[in-house]
């Protein structure tokens, strides 16, 4: 593609735009510690605040300076001129170079996003209050994406813990990850750290990090976790096909911030009543995480990429085969936690 | 004709058992196992020809070379390899062990994962309509 911009010119043109929304509709702060880093979100109205922030609630405010400044606004027209091709087409396009930093058009769904060199973001959509509930669910996946990398990249996974670590429980689709990782939220001593994505990064050493609050369940799966006090938010629109649940505030004491990576657990369904590990792969572990990553994210960086299969081979590996016993997942895992994979 | 990898359109990691490699123009993604993943590793090192890649198996038998030109064929088809006049030393390839016949699964079915829930999932009238199966993007 040919529509790229200079970072110069990016803030020259979408910055005022920003300013002129801000003052328009009103300007809401919000400063969060995520993965450890200051992210200022700089919402210009109601209808993306009110969208993403949801998901991304339990984050603890911050009072560091910022690493990134995220501008989030609406507009009918398309924030960058050049894109104006993208903008009404269909397909998802991601511009990169070294000098414009990182651009993502969505025009489906009306959404812009750039990350600039410079700790500058711009958001703007088309109309907030139309966006799909899936963006309400993981916001701004793509855009946090480019922005971990090189140290590390988002990742399709639930991922759950105790006070010493965590592991990452990662499968395509109904795997059991997200049934997993709720089954966890009723034991006393396990913390929840993402149900659908997760950041995780690498530096000394791989970390699992939190970025949203949302649970996804199939309506089949919602009776199996009555016990529960999942409630959606009736502020959103609804997804019947996969209702989304969000954990903060009702169960913010259970969820963590961040956490050493101690395994990545492959779940699926096996046939006996029991839960137990076999070993798995690095390969396997790709398979299992890669491809869907970058299916939900519309592409990754290289440089995301290298992170991941950089944390793949420094930790441990095993299936997690779920037995029909929802009781004995916990103890397994714990096992893993506490004791390693030779538990 | 000299065969080496394609490195700018494509990722690559090589694990203990497996060779994965991604071209993201088109998505798909390959998995080269046993002999194909050893092959893909000496393309790394130098570009080779297919009779060099068959004359480094130990009892390589006469169909040898052809089957190794087939994958050959079928990398480059997918542009994981690119044809190069930049020679290297395909005598010097280290001996790849016993034959066995390279083979190639690829996986061209990320747009099926999609699960519903992302951004592809629009048809023409675009959002908030569902794009029917058939016709997701």
């Amino acid at each position: 593609m040919s529509t790229t911009t200079t970072p110069q010119s990016s803030q020259a043109a979408l910055k005022p735009q920003f300013d002129l929304a801000a003052q328009r509709d009103g300007l809401t702060e919000k400063r969060l510690s995520i993965a450890g880093r200051t992210v200022c979100f700089k919402f210009a109205g109601q209808p993306l605040l009110r969208r993403f922030m949801p998901a991304l609630a339990h984050h603890p405010n911050s009072d560091a300076a910022a690493e990134l400044t995220i501008h989030l606004w609406d507009s009918v027209t398309p924030p960058v001129q050049q894109s104006l091709q993208e903008w009404i087409g269909l397909q998802p396009v991601i511009l990169a170079d070294q000098q414009s930093g990182w651009s993502l058009v969505e025009p489906g769904i009306g959404l812009f996003s750039q990350l600039t060199t410079d700790g500058n973001a711009f958001v703007c959509c088309r109309d907030g209050n139309q966006l799909p509930v899936w963006e309400s669910a993981v916001p701004l996946r793509s855009l946090l994406n480019a922005w971990a990398a090189p140290q590390g990249g988002v990742v399709h996974g639930a991922a759950v813990g105790n006070d010493r670590g965590a592991v990452l429980l990662a499968g395509v689709g109904g795997s059991g990850k997200s049934s997993t990782a709720l089954t966890c939220l009723a034991e006393p001593d396990l913390r929840h750290l993402g149900d659908d994505l997760v950041l995780i990064t690498n530096e000394t050493q791989p970390m699992v990090n939190s970025l949203y609050n949302s649970a996804k369940l199939l309506p089949e799966n919602t009776n199996r976790f009555s016990d529960l006090s999942l409630s959606v938010n009736p502020e959103l629109p609804r997804n019947p096909e996969k209702e989304t649940y969000f954990l903060f505030p009702p169960y913010a004491d259970k969820l963590a911030a961040q956490r050493p990576l101690t395994a990545i657990l492959l779940p699926r369904v096996g046939g006996d009543t029991q839960t137990r590990l076999s070993p798995a792969s690095q390969a396997e572990a790709w398979h299992a995480i890669v491809p869907v990553t970058l299916t939900l994210l519309g592409g990754s960086r290289p440089e995301n990429l290298s992170a991941i299969v950089d944390i793949i081979r420094r930790v441990p590996i095993h299936h997690l085969i779920l037995g029909s016993d929802r009781k004995g997942i916990a103890p397994v895992i714990r096992r893993v936690l506490d004791e390693g994979l030779d538990a | 004709m000299l065969f080496t990898i394609n490195a700018s359109q494509i990722s690559h990691n090589a694990f203990d058992d497996e060779t994965i490699v991604i071209h993201f123009a088109s998505g798909n993604y390959f998995s080269l196992r046993d002999a194909a993943s050893a092959i893909w590793k000496r393309l790394e090192k130098q570009p080779l020809t297919a009779s060099a890649i068959a004359a480094a198996f130990d009892e390589a038998p006469a169909e040898a070379v052809t089957e190794v030109d087939h994958f050959l064929g079928q990398l480059l088809k997918n542009q994981l390899i690119c044809e190069t006049q930049d020679g290297g030393e395909p005598e010097s390839v280290d001996g790849l062990g016993c034959w066995r016949a390279p083979k190639i699964e690829i996986y061209d079915d990320m747009r099926n994962t999609l699960l519903g829930d992302v951004i592809h999932d629009t048809d023409e009238s675009g959002w908030p309509q569902m794009a029917p199966d058939g016709l997701r993007q």
